[in-house]
């Protein structure tokens, strides 16, 4: 894997690459450059600017100008869409420097050096915000994309600027996403039906999301509570009590989340027993969304404690459980 | 809202016959969640163990206070056909999947319940025959993977002729259980809920629901071929007309491509079915998003996609209070809006469900 962007990456950044990162070169135009160091932006450079090499720390080159997305959220149903616009919160503007770790955040942690629009599209693809309801009226959709915006700029630094219901029928090709999934499996034997879904690469998979989602909750947990402990607290002493509680439990969840023991085998991968990793990783997928939903419940001005509430303690249940080492699950 | 508090599930193994799995709920407000088993530890445990978590890893909002106690008719078993009856009492007992006042069958498997995709069982025909030789079904629903051979539909068919008073529901993943199209499915499935009303008393009030199914055809087609069942011949046809001469006035994408059967769980004498047969209709045509829970609609639909006004207003939004849960969706025509009960909005944002008043379809 490249340390660095290809020129083509690069070539591709106004169309659909939305983030590169570069040794050292011109902002092209469009885009900001962005100086990080470990989690945090050192400095932001402008079109135009010749920055050299950066030995200390990382140099991404980083698309402002809003994209747009238009995809099934849905995979049950594929012609139903939604087109977001979004755009990366790079930090210029008024709101310079209050947005730009989310992103920065985000980067350091991917994988590759280059972030792709469709690569974005894949992780919301199935999100747990992202589920408009039948008949969705122009308000909901409103409700709908301020959640998706604050949980996606906590997340990675993305604001979604809109968001529309679509038609995709005519852009698909119904005939290759209907039947072959069911009728392959209704074709195969019970037995190699199994063996099947023991593919290696599906657990690699399952693993590299896990310990994104990992990432997630050491991340994110600590400024879960310090929003909610900048939040406006209740006058009523039994309201106090309750928001109290749950900041106490929501930090003592942000201290120990990160005492999840990893998943892999780097002894003998083969020895892994699937099942119990997709169960390991689905808790800490649930875990991880419960991020999303906790954000979209500290929304707005007056937060939704009784929510909150049931959201913290599903992650502490989920979190609890994928404490258990895989070698110690039954 | 009466929850059901202990459900049995039947399934049928080759080596013992038919067997129960029962489970017993009780929501404990001060407590995290427990699943007991209360069989002996060892393969056949974990493994189901395994199956209920990955299979409670798709429901929204699970509640984390529910205590549930599984048993087993027989204990020495090691079969994975338990997993899917296993399942469902425990959705049954927890009022996942509220439809109350039934004996539930469960035929099937999976090779990963995370995903939810339920196929047939090594031995499903000779379950099948089985099921088919019982001596009275009657009040039954009946959980059935798509048969996947000839050997299977023809059992299918047989045992729906033969036990007309049963539900048998065909189903190709646990998404389907609330009205979801199954993603990749050849086939696919949405259903929506309807309140009926009938006779004075509100006795016989009950929320009904209507499913359509679709198979794409190989060509297009000159016509859509409707297929209706559950209902009286007369009103059948109705279906069949008003089904087709709205699509093609107010609907016209994928016009032509699809075989439809509808297919309602009882007869009944109203008509305010008509949107919810339009939503499941769109849903299972990818035209409109499936609801998080249930989608629960009444009124009439015009050619145009106009929702109309239905009678009953009140009777109707008691019912649809009674039965609502989390995560479901209500659609009820515009002109109610004057005559909505007080507080059944509020009632509805209670239950953590949602309620919208729409004028037309989207087309």
């Amino acid at each position: 894997m490249n340390a660095y962007a290809t020129p083509d990456d690069i070539k591709r950044l106004n169309q659909d690459v939305v983030a590169c990162r570069v040794l050292k070169g011109k902002v092209p135009e469009g885009c900001t450059g962005l100086h990080l160091k470990g989690e945090q932006v050192t400095a932001r450079t402008s079109v135009g600017t010749r920055t050299r090499e950066d030995t200390s720390g990382k140099l991404w080159w980083v698309r402002h100008a809003p994209f747009d997305l238009r995809f099934a959220p849905m995979p049950g149903v594929p012609e139903a869409g939604v087109e977001l616009r979004l755009q990366v919160a790079t930090g210029d503007g008024v709101h310079a420097g209050l947005v730009c770790d989310e992103i920065a955040w985000y980067l350091d942690s991917l994988p590759s050096a280059c972030l792709t629009q469709n690569a974005i599209q894949r992780e919301l693809t199935g999100h747990i915000l992202l589920q408009p309801p039948p008949a969705m009226q122009a308000e909901e959709a409103e409700d709908l994309r301020v959640k998706l915006s604050t949980a996606l700029s906590q997340r990675m630094g993305l604001e979604c600027l809109s968001l529309r219901r679509v038609d995709l029928y005519p852009e698909i090709n119904c005939a290759l996403t209907d039947a072959p999934s069911a009728l392959h499996v209704h074709s195969t034997p019970w037995g190699e039906t199994c063996h099947e879904a023991k593919a290696p690469a599906s657990l690699r998979n399952l693993i590299a999301e896990d310990a994104r989602c990992q990432t997630r909750l050491f991340r994110e947990l600590p400024r879960l509570a310090q929003r909610l402990r900048n939040q406006p607290w209740p006058q009523d002493r039994a309201a106090l009590q309750i928001q109290a509680g749950v900041l106490q439990r929501l930090e003592h969840l942000a201290a120990t989340s990160n005492r999840m023991p990893t998943l892999e085998n780097r002894i003998d991968p083969q020895a892994l027993p699937e099942v119990t990793v997709r169960l390991l990783a689905a808790e800490c997928k649930r875990a991880g969304e419960g991020l999303d939903t906790a954000w979209a419940a500290l929304e707005g001005l007056e937060p939704d404690i009784a929510r909150l509430t049931v959201i913290v303690s599903a992650m502490e249940t989920a979190v609890s459980r994928r404490r258990t080492p895989w070698w110690e699950t039954p | 809202m009466t929850m059901p508090v202990s459900t049995t599930c039947e399934t049928w193994l080759r080596d013992t016959g038919w067997i129960g799995v029962r489970a017993t709920a009780d929501l404990n407000e001060h407590k995290l969640a427990l699943l007991s088993l209360p069989q002996p530890p060892g393969p056949f445990k974990n493994a189901l163990f395994g199956a209920l978590l990955s299979a409670r890893m798709g429901e929204r909002g699970d509640d984390i206070r529910w205590k549930v106690v599984l048993e087993c008719e027989v204990d020495k078993t090691m079969s994975g056909a338990l997993h899917f009856p296993a399942i469902l009492a425990d959705r049954l007992a927890r009022g996942v999947y509220p439809i109350a006042g039934k004996k539930r069958i469960a035929l099937g498997g999976s090779p990963d319940w995370i995903e939810g995709r339920i196929v047939p069982m090594p031995w499903q025909a000779e379950a099948l025959e089985a099921l088919r030789d019982r001596e009275s079904l009657n009040d039954y629903e009946i959980f059935l993977p798509s048969p996947t051979d000839a050997r299977c539909e023809a059992l299918h068919q047989t045992i729906r002729e033969r036990h007309p008073g049963a539900t048998i529901r065909e189903m190709d993943s646990l998404a389907e259980l609330l009205g979801h199209p199954t993603p990749g499915a050849a086939i696919r499935r949405a259903r929506a809920f309807f309140p009926t009303v009938a006779g004075n008393q509100g006795e016989q009030d009950a929320l009904l629901e209507v499913e359509v199914i679709l198979r794409r055809t190989s060509g297009t087609i000159d016509e859509d071929r409707v297929d209706v069942s559950g209902r009286r011949p007369i009103d059948a046809q109705d279906d069949k007309r008003a089904l087709r001469d709205w699509r093609r006035q107010s609907d016209r994408h994928g016009l032509n491509e699809w075989d439809t059967l509808i297919r309602f769980n009882a007869n009944f004498q109203d008509t305010s079915y008509q949107l919810a047969l339009a939503m499941a209709d769109r849903i299972a045509r990818g035209r409109e998003f499936p609801a998080q829970g249930r989608l629960i609609a009444t009124g009439g639909v015009d050619l145009h996609g106009r929702v109309l006004y239905v009678e009953e207003v009140a009777r109707k939004c008691a019912l649809i209070l009674r039965h609502i849960q989390s995560g479901d969706r209500v659609l009820l025509p515009l002109d109610w809006k004057d005559e909505l009960p007080t507080g059944f909005l509020n009632g509805i944002r209670h239950a953590q469900a949602s309620c919208v008043l729409i004028e037309r379809l989207n087309g």
